[in-house]
Formats: structure tokens, C-alpha cells, sequence
């Protein structure tokens, strides 16, 4: 079952933002705030059922891993919901710009170097605590990283691999 | 008393204080003759309503799909606050007890006399949903949900407590 047949049984406003090979990004509401939705298509050269299979195993390891992660004080994304029928997970929407929009500012408008030491070591933190408690990142880039507005921490998106 | 709309849906929260009557409220309970029925969470668990409307997403979804594991649907809300599968062990720590005198009282699509009758049945002070925070029981909270304190330096209690509720069924 996938999500774009049934959105409208909450708000409606469900806007696709990207697409990958293994998942759709959607901008949506949960219960008035600002959400992403993750949805992990099924792959319909599959055998059925191994495909739900498989699918829901990986929805229920990212989750896992979002967890661990928030435990060992890597800060990611807040999980609001998961749904196990339409293979979604649906998270807080972090406003900010991600790393790499502020590294190609610097490359346009000249480095902050302050600003720029602050993000790298942020970055060594994170993915140090990570494989300390056994993680492995698995989609470390810098369009998975975002810096809270307001703040200057680092949230980590997308943490995948136990 | 606050109402939020989920999904199509409203939940009333009304929260308490001062309450001497937890007792007979888990009694009508249990008997089944609460009227309205309503949902007791043990309110020293909650530090923000964000957590209670996610539970509340989360219950409505299941009852869409007539998929409750609890038998009615106030008693998921409670379920579903918790960060354990275990159903009892949920349903006594997140619910009241005897003893409970800081309740908050929830029930899904109630209408304005619905939520007076629910006033009526607790022997309490009703307070502003606000008060929420300062009254939370931070230790217990850390306890139940297994929250580090690495975790509590890049997140709210009511944020570590949503990831919770939200990931139970996959952890």
C-alpha cells in the first residue's frame, strides 16, 4: 500500500520534496507542527511478500537507530510517528539550512572561519559518539546534516546502519 | 480544559490536581461504567501535551485500521503513552492508581457537556495544561522511558518521550 493513494484522510497537504532509490520525502503536518514524512516504496521486482518483509525490517531499523543514536546524545530529527501498513516514518521538520548550503554560502561569500570550525568539530562529535555506541552513519553527506536556526547545533538525519 | 484536533478527530484534555477520588475512578473504571468514558493518565509523566498527542495519533490510526490491542479506545491512549509493549505494566504506570492526585483527563470527540460530566466526576482542581512542565516528575520520567542523560543534553523530555512512544513497536 503506498501513501500517495490514501493522503487525504488527514490535512491533505502532503508535498513531495525528494525522491532516492529506496525512499520518498514528503512535507506534511502532524498534529500542527511542521513534519517530514518518510516513505520506503516497495520494490515491485520483489517476491510480495519478501518485500514487506524486508521493507518493514529496514522502517523498523531506522527507527531503532534513531533511537540508539538519540542515546548515545547525537542529535537527530524527533521520530512523531511510525506506520508499519504504510511504511512511513514521520519526523520533525528541522528549519534550518543543511550543511552543505552553508559551505556553498562560504564558497560564494567567503568562509566564517569561526563558523566553520564549529560545524566541523559538531561533525567529528556526532559521528564519534555514533561509532563509539556501534553505529555507523551509512548516508554520511553533508545534505544529511542540518543546523537548527536559531541554534547552532547539528541534527543529524537519516542515521540508517546498526 | 483544552480540545486539539487530530486527524479529523478532537481530544479534550482537562488536568487536575488535589484529586481525592482516584479510587472510585479506577473502580467505575475497571467495572467498565465510566460514563463518559474517559482516558486517566498519571499527569507526573507528562512535561508537555505534545507526547499525549502523539499517543493519541497513534490510537486513532489503530482504530481506523480495528486494529486496538486494548479493548476500548481511551484505554490505547493510556497504552500508547507508554514506552513498554507490556499492556498491564502500561496501562498501571501511565494510567492512575489509587493514590493518584495529579490526574489528566482525556477523551476523543467530546462534546462541551461531555467534558462537564468528566469535570464532575473528579474530585479535584481543575489547572491550565500549562502547568504541565513545572509539575513533571523529570526522575520517574527518565526512569520509565530509559532516557540518558547524553539524550536530555540535545533533546526535551517531551521530545525524548514522542521518540519513544512512536518507536515502541519497532524497538
Amino acid at each position: 500500500m503506498e501513501m500517495c493513494t490514501n493522503t487525504d484522510s488527514e490535512n491533505g497537504s502532503v508535498i513531495l520534496i525528494k525522491q532516492g532509490a529506496e525512499a520518498r520525502v514528503f512535507e506534511s503536518v502532524f498534529v500542527g507542527k511542521r513534519s517530514i514524512i518518510k516513505e520506503r516504496f516497495s520494490k515491485k521486482y520483489r517476491h510480495p511478500s519478501l518485500d514487506s518483509k524486508l521493507t518493514l525490517k529496514r522502517l523498523n531499523a531506522e527507527a531503532r537507530c534513531m533511537t540508539k543514536a538519540r542515546r548515545l546524545g547525537v542529535s537527530t530529527p524527533v521520530l512523531y510517528a511510525l506506520d508499519a501498513v504504510l511504511h512511513t516514518l514521520t519526523f520533525e521538520y528541522v528549519e534550518g539550512p543543511s550543511v552543505k548550503d552553508i559551505f556553498l554560502e562560504f564558497g560564494l561569500s567567503g568562509v566564517i572561519q569561526e563558523r566553520l570550525d564549529d560545524i566541523a568539530t559538531q561533525i567529528g562529535d556526532a559521528i564519534g559518539k555514533l561509532h563509539d555506541g556501534g553505529l555507523v552513519h551509512g548516508d554520511l553527506t553533508t545534505s544529511n546534516m542540518l543546523i537548527r536556526n536559531g541554534t547552532n547545533q547539528l541534527v543529524s538525519c537519516y542515521i540508517l546502519v546498526n | 480544559m483544552k480540545v486539539f484536533e487530530i486527524n479529523g478527530n478532537t481530544l479534550s484534555l482537562a488536568l487536575f490536581t488535589d484529586v481525592t477520588n482516584s479510587k472510585e475512578l479506577l473502580d467505575s473504571m475497571q467495572a467498565g461504567k465510566l460514563d463518559p468514558e474517559v482516558a486517566f493518565l498519571n499527569a507526573s509523566l507528562i512535561p508537555d501535551v505534545f507526547p499525549v498527542l502523539a499517543a493519541a495519533h497513534k490510537t486513532l490510526i489503530a482504530k481506523s485500521r480495528e486494529s486496538l490491542t486494548t479493548r476500548t479506545l481511551h484505554s490505547e491512549l493510556v497504552y500508547n503513552y507508554s514506552g513498554s509493549k507490556h499492556i498491564t505494566e502500561s496501562l498501571k504506570r501511565c494510567g492512575i492508581s489509587e493514590n493518584s492526585s495529579y490526574v489528566l483527563a482525556a477523551r476523543f470527540n467530546a462534546s462541551p457537556d461531555e467534558m462537564k460530566a468528566v469535570e464532575r466526576l473528579i474530585n479535584g482542581k481543575e489547572i491550565d495544561l500549562e502547568e504541565l512542565e513545572g509539575k513533571a516528575d523529570q526522575a520517574q520520567i527518565q526512569k520509565h522511558y530509559k532516557i540518558s542523560g547524553p539524550e536530555l543534553g540535545i533533546s526535551t523530555l517531551a521530545d525524548a518521550i514522542t521518540c519513544r512512544i512512536a518507536a515502541r513497536d519497532a524497538l
